[in-house]
C-alpha cells in the first residue's frame, strides 16, 4: 500500500512497485487527464507537476512519489473558472485532437515558473541575463516546450498561448480571409 | 448567412480538452476491466514452429493466453468497403504463418497491465525463418490493381497513339523518392470491448468512421449490427490510421467475448510502428516537356509503391497529376510490389502528397531550365478542366493563391540564381509549390432537438479527430437557427446516433454541415417558426419536451457537371548552414482556396497542421527496415522523428475565393489534407535556391546536403 498526495488529496492505493505514476493515475485512480502517448518519456503527453516541477509521469514509479505534491490537469481549473493557461490554449487554438494538451499545459505552467525563477535555456544568449516573462522570445518558448510533441502540430497556437499567459500579445490564431466570403 | 459562419470561434470541445475531461477510447472507466497485451512476431517471413505459453499462463494474474493454436472465434467479414472493411485482410491468429515483423501472434490477458505485459514477454516462440523481401529496389513490380475502380494506367494524346517520343524546347526527366512514413498519432491505438451476455457488445475505440466500424465488428462477431455499439467521442489524432478495425481490435473484441470480462488492449508505441499502418515508400519517374514559353507539351508520371502480403494498398500518386496543369499528352501509371512489411494505408493526402512532391519538384526544375519564374510557369499552365473527366472546375481560385501568396511572401524580391542570398554565414533559399486536393462529399444524417431550456442539441455519429467538427457543426446550427454558438450542444461519435459519415478524405465538414443545415430548417418547420426564438416560445406553449427533426444530405447531379477540387500555394524560406549541413525552415506563407471557410480559427489550424506534417516529411520522417530481420529500425517517438516546437516557424495562412455553392449548400470544401500537399516540394525547391543542390529523395537529411 502506498499513499500519494494528488491534487491536494491523499490517495491510498495498492500497486506493485513496477507501476508507473502515469499508470497509477490512469488505471488505479481514474485520473485519465494525463495521457499515455509513448510510455517512454519521449512525447511529453504524460507531463504532470511534482512539487511544482514538470515531470514525465511515465518515467517515474508511483512508489517513488510518496510525500510529494502531485498536480495533474484535473486540478487546474477552479470550478467553472479555467486557469489562465487553459484559457490561453483555448483562445489561441493551442490544440486540435487534444491528446497532448494536458501535458502541454502542465509544461507551460512549469515553464512560466521557471522563467520567473530566472532559469536559462540552450538558446539563452547571455546566461547572466535570463529572459523575463516580458522579454521571453518565441525561440525561447519553442526551445523550452520541445519536450512536448504535438502530431496535429498546433505548435503556433501553443507558443501563442504561452505568450498570452506570459502577459505578451500573441498574433491572431485565425487565418486572414482575403475575400468577402459572403454569398 | 454569415452571422457566425466564417468567424474565428473557439472550439466547442475545447473546455473538455484543456481540463482533461475529454475521454478517449481506452480511458472509459468500466468496472471489472482486465488488460490484454499483444505478443508480436520478431521475424518478418516464415512460420511459427512452436509456441510455448506454459510459463506465461502460470504467471500471477494471468487469465487467458490466445495464440493461433486457440484463437478466439472470429467470423470472416465481407471486407468489401461497402458492407465492412478491415485494414488487414488476414484475420489475426488465423494460422502459424508470419508475413511481416510485428505481426500479432498472441494476446495475453491478465488482471493488471503490468502482469499482462510481463507474461507476454515470457512466451517462447520457435520460428522457421525465411529471408524477408524488404528491399524496394529489388522488388518485383506489377501494374497496381485499383481500390475504387479507377484505371491504374492512363494514356492521352501522342502517348495514346504509341508515339512516346514527346519532346519540347525543354525537358525534365528525373526520379523522385519518398520514404516510408508513420502516422504516429499522439493517442496510441487502444480499445475497450465490453460484452453483455455474449450477444451484444460496446466498443470504446477511436475510429474515423463510427458506422463503418459498427458494421464491420458486427460481421466479425456474427451478430446483428444493432447489437454492436461504437463509442468514440474523442480521437487523439488519426491521419488515416484509425478508419477501420486493425487486427488488435478484432482480437480484443473476440477475446473479450470468450473471457466474459471487459477487456482493454493498448498497442505499445513500438508495436504501433510495425502493425498499425504507414505510408509506403515511393519511387516516381516524371518527365515533363515544354515549349519555350513554358506551356507543357507532355507529362509522364510513373509511380511505384509497396504493399504487404496481407493487404493490397497502392499509394495512388498519379491521381492528382491530371488536375493541376494542362497538357495535350499525358501518361500515368501506378505499379506495386509486395514486401514483408505491415499494411500500408491512407495517410494524410494519400497519393497526392508524394505525387505532388514529384510533380512540383519537376515543375521547379523546368522553371530553372526555361529561366521562367516558377509562379509564372504555373500560371501559364493552369487547366480549367479536370483532364481525365473533362469536367470544368467549380469555384477554382488557384491563380489567386499563387498571386496573393507571392505578394504576401515578397516573392518578387527573390534573386533568380541559386546561392545568391545569404544571411551571415547561412545560405538562404526561397521556394514555392502548388497545393491541390480533391473535394469529396458523401451522404450524412444529423438529428436536432430543440429543448425547453433554450438549447439546440445536435446529434450525429460523426466525429472530431481534431479537425474542429464539433465547432463547425455548432456554428452551422447557430447560423441557421439564429442562436449563439453557446446555446448549441453537440454530441458526436456514438453509433446509436444518425449516420454522420466518415472523417477521411477531407470530407467530414462538406458532408455533414449540409445535413445539419437541413435538419435545422426542418426543425423550424416542425415548430412552425421562423427562427429558434419563436420555436422555443411555441415549444413552451405546447408543453412538449422537445421539437425534433432528423435530416440527411447527399450529393446530387452536380458531380456530372463540375469537377470539385481545392487549391493552394506554399511559399517558404529555408536557411542552410553548409558546414554542418543544418537545414531550417524559417518562414512560411500558405494561401488556400477551399470554398467557404466556416471557422477561420480551426481551418487555419488544419492548414498549419498539414504544412508542419509536410515539413516533417521533407526534413526528417523516415522508417527504414532492417535488411536482415525486416523489423523497422525506428521503433518509437525518439527514433521516428517528427517536428517538435523548435523545428517550426510561424505558418501564415490565408484563404481566398468564394463559397463553392455548386458543391454543397454550405459552399464549403474540406481542409484536412490540402495543407500537406506540395509542402515537401516547396522545401526542396527552396533548398535548391539556397544551395544549388537538387534533392530528389526525401527526407533531406544532413548527409544529402554535405
Amino acid at each position: 500500500m502506498i499513499k500519494l498526495k494528488i491534487n491536494g488529496q491523499f490517495k491510498t492505493l495498492d500497486v506493485e512497485p513496477r507501476v508507473t505514476l502515469l499508470d497509477a493515475l490512469r488505471e488505479n485512480l481514474g485520473l485519465t487527464g494525463s495521457k499515455k502517448g509513448c510510455d517512454h518519456g519521449q512525447c511529453g503527453a504524460c507531463t504532470v507537476l511534482i512539487d511544482g516541477q514538470r515531470a514525465y509521469s511515465c518515467l517515474t514509479l508511483a512508489v517513488m512519489q510518496e510525500d510529494k505534491e502531485i498536480t495533474t490537469i484535473e486540478d487546474l481549473a477552479k470550478g467553472d473558472d479555467l486557469h489562465p493557461v487553459q484559457t490561453a490554449f483555448l483562445k489561441n487554438d493551442g490544440f486540435q485532437c487534444g491528446y497532448c494538451t494536458p501535458g502541454q499545459i502542465c509544461a507551460s505552467l512549469a515553464l512560466l515558473d521557471e522563467v520567473k525563477n530566472g532559469s536559462v535555456s540552450y538558446v539563452t544568449a547571455d546566461l547572466n541575463n535570463p529572459p523575463t516573462l516580458a522579454s521571453l522570445s518565441e525561440t525561447e518558448i519553442k526551445e523550452r516546450m520541445s519536450g512536448n510533441l504535438c502530431r496535429c502540430s498546433a505548435y503556433n497556437g501553443i507558443v501563442a498561448a504561452v505568450q498570452q499567459a506570459a502577459g505578451q500579445t500573441p498574433p491572431s490564431p485565425a487565418a486572414s480571409i482575403e475575400h468577402s466570403q459572403a454569398g | 448567412m454569415n452571422q457566425v459562419i466564417g468567424k474565428s470561434v473557439n472550439r466547442k470541445d475545447g473546455r473538455a480538452k484543456v481540463t482533461g475531461q475529454a475521454t478517449y477510447g481506452a480511458e472509459h472507466q468500466i468496472p471489472n476491466l482486465v488488460h490484454g497485451y499483444l505478443v508480436t512476431a520478431t521475424i518478418a517471413n516464415g512460420s511459427i514452429r512452436n509456441i510455448d505459453t506454459q510459463q506465461a499462463a502460470a504467471t500471477p494474474g494471468v487469465i487467458a493466453v490466445f495464440t493461433h493454436k486457440n484463437p478466439p472465434k472470429i467470423f470472416k467479414p465481407t471486407n468489401n468497403w461497402m458492407t465492412s472493411k478491415i485494414y488487414e485482410a488476414r484475420l489475426p491468429l488465423s494460422d502459424n504463418k508470419i508475413h511481416y515483423a510485428g505481426q500479432i501472434v498472441g494476446l495475453v490477458v491478465a488482471d493488471t497491465f503490468e502482469r499482462a505485459r510481463d507474461a507476454a514477454h515470457q512466451i517462447k516462440i520457435e520460428y522457421e525463418t525465411h529471408s524477408p523481401q524488404i528491399n524496394a529496389q529489388k522488388a518485383n513490380y506489377q501494374q497496381a490493381t485499383s481500390i475504387f475502380g479507377e484505371d491504374m494506367e492512363y494514356l492521352a494524346g501522342e502517348f495514346e497513339t504509341g508515339d512516346i517520343s514527346v519532346s519540347g524546347a525543354a525537358t525534365v526527366e528525373a526520379i523522385y523518392t519518398t520514404e516510408t512514413e508513420i502516422h504516429s498519432p499522439m493517442e496510441p491505438h487502444a480499445l475497450v470491448a465490453h460484452w453483455d451476455n455474449n450477444d451484444s457488445v460496446t466498443i470504446y475505440e477511436p475510429t474515423q468512421w463510427v458506422k463503418g466500424s459498427q458494421r464491420t465488428y458486427a460481421e466479425l462477431c456474427g451478430v446483428p449490427q444493432e447489437q454492436v455499439r461504437i463509442v468514440s467521442p474523442y480521437i487523439g489524432g488519426a491521419f488515416g490510421c484509425k478508419a477501420f478495425p486493425w487486427s488488435h481490435g478484432v482480437l480484443c473484441v473476440a477475446a473479450a467475448r470468450e473471457i466474459k470480462r471487459p477487456l482493454k488492449v493498448v498497442v505499445s508505441r513500438r508495436q504501433m510502428t510495425a502493425n498499425t499502418g504507414h505510408r509506403s515508400q515511393t519511387e516516381q519517374t516524371i518527365r515533363l516537356a515544354a515549349n519555350k514559353d513554358g506551356k507543357l507539351r507532355a507529362i509522364k508520371h510513373i509511380a511505384k509503391s509497396c504493399t504487404s502480403p496481407v493487404e493490397v494498398f497502392p499509394e495512388p500518386c498519379t491521381g492528382i497529376t491530371p488536375v493541376i496543369y494542362a497538357t495535350p499528352n499525358m501518361h500515368l501509371k501506378q505499379e506495386i510490389a509486395v514486401l514483408n512489411v505491415g499494411t500500408p494505408t491512407f495517410m494524410r493526402a494519400p497519393g497526392e502528397n508524394p505525387g505532388m512532391f514529384a510533380l512540383e519538384s519537376a515543375m521547379d526544375e523546368l522553371a530553372w531550365e526555361l529561366n521562367i519564374d516558377p509562379v509564372e510557369l504555373r500560371l501559364r499552365n493552369e487547366t480549367k478542366e479536370h483532364q481525365r473527366t473533362k469536367l470544368p472546375f467549380s469555384a477554382k481560385h488557384f491563380a489567386e493563391c499563387l498571386k496573393i501568396g507571392a505578394e504576401k511572401f515578397g516573392w518578387s524580391d527573390r534573386q533568380m540564381q541559386p546561392r545568391s542570398q545569404q544571411q551571415g554565414e547561412l545560405l538562404v533559399g526561397w521556394g514555392m509549390a502548388a497545393a491541390a486536393f480533391p473535394a469529396l462529399r458523401n451522404r450524412a444524417e444529423a438529428k436536432i432537438r430543440l429543448l425547453p431550456d433554450g438549447i439546440a442539441h445536435v446529434l450525429t455519429s460523426a466525429n472530431d479527430v481534431g479537425t474542429g467538427a464539433y465547432t463547425v457543426i455548432a456554428m452551422t446550427a447557430a447560423e441557421t437557427l439564429g442562436l449563439p454558438v453557446e446555446n448549441i450542444r453537440v454530441e458526436l461519435g456514438d453509433s446509436i446516433m444518425p449516420n454522420g459519415g466518415m472523417a477521411g478524405g477531407s470530407q467530414m465538414t462538406a458532408t455533414l454541415t449540409p445535413a445539419v443545415l437541413t435538419a435545422c430548417q426542418k426543425v423550424l418547420e416542425t415548430a412552425k417558426a421562423q427562427n429558434a426564438k419563436e420555436a422555443f416560445a411555441n415549444l413552451r406553449e405546447s408543453g412538449l419536451t422537445a421539437y425534433e427533426a432528423t435530416a440527411s444530405s447527399a450529393p446530387g447531379e452536380e458531380g456530372k457537371k463540375f469537377a470539385f477540387n481545392s487549391w493552394g500555394a506554399h511559399f517558404c524560406e529555408v536557411t542552410v548552414d553548409e558546414e554542418i549541413a543544418r537545414l531550417r525552415v524559417t518562414r512560411w506563407v500558405s494561401v488556400i482556396n477551399i470554398g467557404r471557410v466556416l471557422n477561420s480559427k480551426t481551418a487555419a489550424s488544419q492548414i498549419r497542421g498539414g504544412v508542419i506534417m509536410g515539413i516533417g516529411q521533407a526534413l526528417m520522417e523516415e522508417c527504414h527496415f532492417d535488411p536482415n530481420i525486416g523489423y523497422p529500425v525506428v521503433y518509437d517517438l525518439a527514433t521516428y522523428h517528427f517536428p517538435a516546437h523548435a523545428d517550426i516557424p510561424r505558418i501564415e495562412v490565408s484563404f481566398v475565393g468564394e463559397p463553392d455553392l455548386n458543391f454543397n449548400p454550405m459552399g464549403a470544401r474540406g481542409c484536412g489534407e490540402i495543407g500537406i500537399t506540395g509542402v515537401a516540394a516547396a522545401v526542396t525547391n527552396a533548398v535548391y535556391h539556397a544551395t544549388g543542390k537538387r534533392i530528389r529523395s526525401l527526407p533531406i537529411t544532413p548527409d544529402k546536403l554535405l
